[in-house]
């Protein structure tokens, strides 16, 4: 991902008021992962796996803090069991940001995870919007926030196509 | 040493603090014990160190004590690390290790064999880490890390075995409620939003 496109996902951050973030670095995501730890307005805490990184954002939530997991596909299927329990046992908000990697466009070979990012969010009652223009990702964002919130419950942000690479 | 005669006598010396309870009896002794808003009775192996590391760096200025258990620490070991980095000086991690997943009738955990957590503890950078192997010891470690304004670990090796206490008759949803409202009058702080409905909203469609 390029610079732009990633000052446009730490700028949603911003605009969506996240103040606190947690995850793995992902190679597409490395740029976005530099600047939020370098954010002072954001509290990155860097996780040994996604898990544990839902744990922190759900923790954080409870102390005031409004908490984004920032997760690879991959990711998201360590932190399956975790995320949807806090989903559907403690109804809990977590803005979700993924790189849609193993979406159609990836030039690296990497379809397990269209076969299951989009099946694992939906089998988790997990909602989501996929952002395939950077015109979008700020927007995106900020709405995926504010209904994760109202909703009381974790929402996903997929990045692919033209906003992703 | 049993975990319920170690949380009877600490019980007597909590006041605000936050309490994050690890799944299995320890939530129903320590319910027992100590009735009050500020446990949160969290109901994911493996997340008590996590949740309470997030709820640490939130409210840095309020103590915080997780009830962990060998089994759920075994499973998010990485945690440790994790914690040891951050190093939120309000934080206490007290692991009850009974070297068995007692929920799951007793079958052995790692610590039963060679694991020794308060030695991996003290390997991902933990300076203040205490084993304790009777009741005193427990007790002292804890007023020492209650009195402190920093990071400890403590490993308390119990037996297996659960006090006859009524179960804690709150499900998640019930706690998650109490417990954030708890922390919204106690912090001043808003945290569950309020969404606007057609009636207060006056550009609703």
């Amino acid at each position: 991902m390029k610079s732009e496109k990633a000052q446009l996902v730490v700028n949603g951050l911003k605009e969506a008021g996240i103040d606190f973030a947690a995850g793995v670095p992902d190679a597409q995501f490395i740029e976005v992962y530099k600047m939020v730890e370098k954010d002072p307005g954001i509290r990155y805490v860097g996780t040994a796996n996604e898990a544990e990184a839902a744990g922190v954002g759900f923790g954080a939530w409870f102390g005031g803090k409004k908490p984004a997991l920032l997760l690879a596909t991959s990711g998201l299927l360590v932190a399956t069991y975790h995320l949807a329990r806090i989903n559907l046992l403690h109804e809990v908000p977590m803005l979700v940001v993924i790189p849609y990697r193993g979406d159609i466009g990836d030039p690296r070979w990497l379809g397990l995870y269209k076969k299951t990012t989009e099946p694992g969010l939906n089998a988790m009652d997990i909602p989501y919007r996929i952002v395939s223009r950077s015109a979008d990702i700020v927007r995106s964002i900020k709405e995926c926030n504010e209904s994760a919130r109202a909703w009381l419950k974790p929402v996903a942000v997929l990045l692919n196509e033209e906003a992703l690479w | 040493m049993k975990r319920y005669d170690c949380l009877r006598a600490v019980a007597p010396r909590f006041g605000d603090e936050l309490v994050v309870t690890n799944l299995g009896a320890v939530r129903h002794e320590w319910q027992a014990l100590r009735p009050h808003p500020g446990n949160y009775h969290l109901q994911n192996l493996g997340l008590t160190s996590s949740m309470a590391l997030g709820l640490a760096l939130a409210l840095p200025h309020r103590k915080i004590v997780a009830f962990d258990g060998d089994g759920s620490l075994l499973l998010n070991l990485g945690s440790l690390a994790t914690i040891a980095n951050q190093h939120p000086t309000n934080l206490i991690h007290i692991v009850f290790d009974n070297e068995c997943y007692e929920s799951s009738r007793g079958a052995p955990t790692a610590t039963a064999g060679q694991a020794d957590l308060a030695a991996v503890a003290r390997g991902c950078g933990f300076t203040h880490v205490v084993t304790a192997k009777t009741l005193a010891e427990f007790e002292e470690g804890f007023r020492r890390a209650l009195k402190s304004n920093d990071l400890y670990f403590i490993l308390a090796k119990v037996e297996a075995g659960a006090a006859d206490v009524p179960a804690a008759a709150l499900d998640s949803q019930e706690n998650k409620y109490r417990f954030v409202r708890y922390i919204e009058q106690s912090e001043n702080l808003k945290i569950l939003t309020s969404t606007l409905s057609r009636a207060s909203d006056p550009h609703a469609k």
